[in-house]
């Protein structure tokens, strides 16, 4: 398993709940998202990218070669003129590190 | 207790990955009326869930389908299906058409022409092509997505299949489906080996841990021939995130090095299988680790990151950790330290899967099947999965077309009238629902779905042929297998379940305890070693030309299975006897 829930920030909208390729993720009755069997989770990221509040991050385990470093995904909602094309947002982020964002020019389809 | 639905539809698609979606927007616009079972979300499953950044199967301009065929052929050591490949070949491109009229962006040319990467590869930004996908068959008519929706079991009566049992998240029930045409469109198996990856990780792996075999156990169960299923797939990949290579190797045109830097697949040969073998080999030698190499300037690695992002963000994050511990100079000679996957079963780099005719027909009558559960066809990737749940599609229309008409007559092989077909229906119905019920009934015991799963997973290994062994068995070896699955199986009946989750849970692993049972089998028969990179026999550790023929199996009537060995196909059609 290779994805943190932030518990304070997650609003319980349930949009990651729709997405998952192992249908993993649960509400908890404190209204957050849980992944449920996080042994089962494949680390597609497709969680991340629904979430409109940036509260899924992707982490690479230790044993996997990870220090620490967090991704997280924020889809915009395309542009009225071309729908086909719109940037998906990746930032990184570390306890020493500066956040990097990383700007893909992909098409995106909102949340 | 389980409540029970019965439903009917004209056509049956299992499976919502590339194949399955394909296949019903092709039925909805030949005006069908169809279902498509999804066991999690359209929107993000299979193994498209990450996305991708390329297409691998693509006819380039200088180059024809029957180049691919060959390729293909010459790749598979000579032991794959010409006609399987030829039919899908030819439909490769269209596929891509298509994926772009929906909003995938393929990488072009100044002259606007797609932008090779080679001669069969295209580079795309795919993050979203399976969204996309999922929106194409939202939009189409007569399409009946029931997601969340599991398929357990084939309605099956000797030699045909009738319709299809699941099991419904949703509902909280069991759906019984009617159907005079369905699609197996499951997917291979991930999770019969022990995984690479420990605990936590163990579902890092490169193939989707949610592609279980599901369709292939059902299959078997139900009657249909299997083909090579002993020829597994095992991916040479990035260590630890086991993402695809192919962004490095024919992106940037990294080759492999040994620790000495020494560059060694040219030693090898360069078919899949001898590119597995050779980094096997290096190590085994003491001259490991093993890396792709390749030089970056700054925005060739800024590329390369997005390009990972766009199908496995984890390997991403792990070169920006590899980064922050030491900050990169340029120009920047990055290695990336490769390792070989556990094995899986899987038709779309192998050819393990359903036996299956020409028009993607399996042996039971009224069931197709294509992409990764579809057997004889390496080399597919997601392009040849779709083209060729387009063949299946045109063939199923087709057969639902005829059966309308009332002046051609329907031949079965079965003198049965309707009321005893109902009856019969009905009886099926029954004993699948007191199958799944009985777990409801097991007392809760030590024996769980987990620890048979990690007892399945070590057997494997040790004796089929897995990572631990260095993909090695014996013939004494895979009798020890056989034992030990068989037990597995008798215990794997009388796992408890309190809901539908553990049922599911459950009935995974008795799944994959059938696809194991039969590679077993399969393995045993090829007493050769053909592919010494997917995995070596030690009793025949050379190439052995009078086992240049399919390995197929079925299920015999009394129980277990019988191996029957088919000549090669070397013609452009081939129907069931």
């Amino acid at each position: 398993m290779s994805v943190f829930i932030d518990q304070n920030t997650c609003l319980g909208c349930g949009h990651c709940l729709n997405v998952c390729p192992g249908d993993l993720i649960t509400l908890t009755d404190r209204n957050t998202a849980l992944i449920n069997e996080p042994e089962r989770c494949w680390s597609c990221a497709a969680c991340l990218k629904s979430c409109p509040h940036g509260s899924l991050k992707l982490f690479l385990s230790p044993s996997l070669g990870g220090r620490g470093l967090l991704l997280t995904a924020r889809l915009k909602a395309p542009s009225s003129d071309n729908k086909k094309a719109g940037p998906i947002r990746w930032t990184v982020s570390g306890p020493d590190h500066l956040t990097e964002i990383i700007t893909d020019p992909i098409r995106t389809d909102g949340y | 207790m389980l409540t029970h639905k019965n439903l009917e539809f004209e056509a049956l698609i299992i499976g919502g990955g590339a194949a399955g979606c394909l296949a019903a927007i092709k039925l909805s616009q030949k005006g069908i009326k169809v279902a498509l079972l999804e066991k999690a979300f359209l929107k993000r499953s299979g193994c498209l869930a990450a996305g991708v950044n390329a297409l691998n199967a693509y006819i380039g301009q200088r180059k024809t389908p029957l180049d691919y065929a060959r390729y293909a052929l010459n790749d598979a050591h000579g032991l794959a299906r010409f006609d399987l490949l030829l039919s899908m070949a030819e439909k490769l491109n269209k596929q891509v058409s298509f994926l772009e009229s929906i909003g995938l962006t393929v990488h072009k040319d100044q002259t606007g022409r797609y932008a090779e990467r080679g001669w069969r590869n295209l580079r795309v930004n795919g993050e979203n092509i399976k969204p996309l996908l999922a929106e194409a068959v939202f939009r189409a008519q007569n399409v009946t997505v029931l997601e969340r929706t599991n398929a357990t079991h084939l309605l099956a009566l000797p030699g045909r299949v009738l319709g299809a049992a699941a099991l419904s998240r949703n509902e909280e029930a069991i759906l019984f489906i009617k159907s005079r045409a369905i699609l197996i469109a499951t997917g291979g198996a991930a999770g019969l080996y022990r995984p690479p990856n420990p605990g936590l990780t163990n579902h890092r792996l490169w193939y989707s841990p949610f592609n279980t075999g599901g369709g292939l156990a059902m299959g078997i169960k139900a009657g249909a021939e299997m083909t090579t299923l002993e020829m597994r797939f095992v991916a040479l990949r990035c260590r630890d995130t086991f993402a695809p290579t192919g962004t490095l190797a024919l992106g940037a045109m990294a080759e492999q090095t040994n620790s000495f830097g020494r560059e060694y697949e040219a030693d090898y040969g360069r078919t899949t299988s001898q590119r597995v073998l050779g980094a096997r080999r290096e190590i085994e030698a003491g001259r490991g680790p093993c890396y792709l190499q390749a030089e970056f300037d700054r925005e060739a690695k800024e590329q390369l990151y997005k390009a990972y992002l766009n199908m496995s963000p984890l390997q991403t994050l792990k070169f920006l950790e590899a980064e922050r511990n030491t900050p990169f100079s340029y120009p920047l000679s990055l290695r990336v330290e490769i390792a070989s996957s556990e094995p899986y079963v899987q038709g779309g780099h192998t050819a393990g899967g359903f036996w299956v005719d020409t028009n993607r027909r399996t042996t039971l009558k009224g069931l197709w099947a294509a992409g990764d559960a579809a057997g004889g066809a390496p080399q597919k990737y997601v392009t040849g999965a779709m083209a060729e749940a387009e063949i299946a599609a045109d063939d199923m229309a087709g057969h639902l077309n005829r059966d309308k008409n009332p002046k051609i007559k329907i031949q079965h092989n079965f003198s049965v009238t309707q009321a005893q077909d109902n009856e019969t229906y009905a009886l099926l119905c029954r004993k699948i629902q007191e199958e799944l019920e009985h777990h409801f009934k097991t007392p809760p015991g030590v024996i769980t779905d987990r620890n048979l799963t990690e007892a399945l997973q070590k057997t494997m290994d040790l004796y089929a042929g897995g990572l631990g062994t260095g993909y090695r068995y014996s013939l004494a070896e895979l009798r020890e297998a056989k034992k030990t699955l068989k037990t597995l199986e008798e215990l794997s009946r009388d796992l408890p379940a309190s809901d539908i989750r553990d049922l599911l849970n459950l009935w995974e692993v008795r799944e994959k305890l059938v696809v194991a049972q039969s590679l077993v089998e399969h393995l045993s028969a090829r007493r050769e070693t053909r592919w010494p990179g997917f995995g070596e026999f030690t009793d025949f550790p050379e190439k052995d030309d009078s086992f240049l023929v399919y390995i197929n199996s079925a299920l015999k009537e009394q129980g277990g299975l019988k191996i029957i060995r088919r000549p090669i196909v070397r013609v452009e059609r081939y129907e069931h006897e």
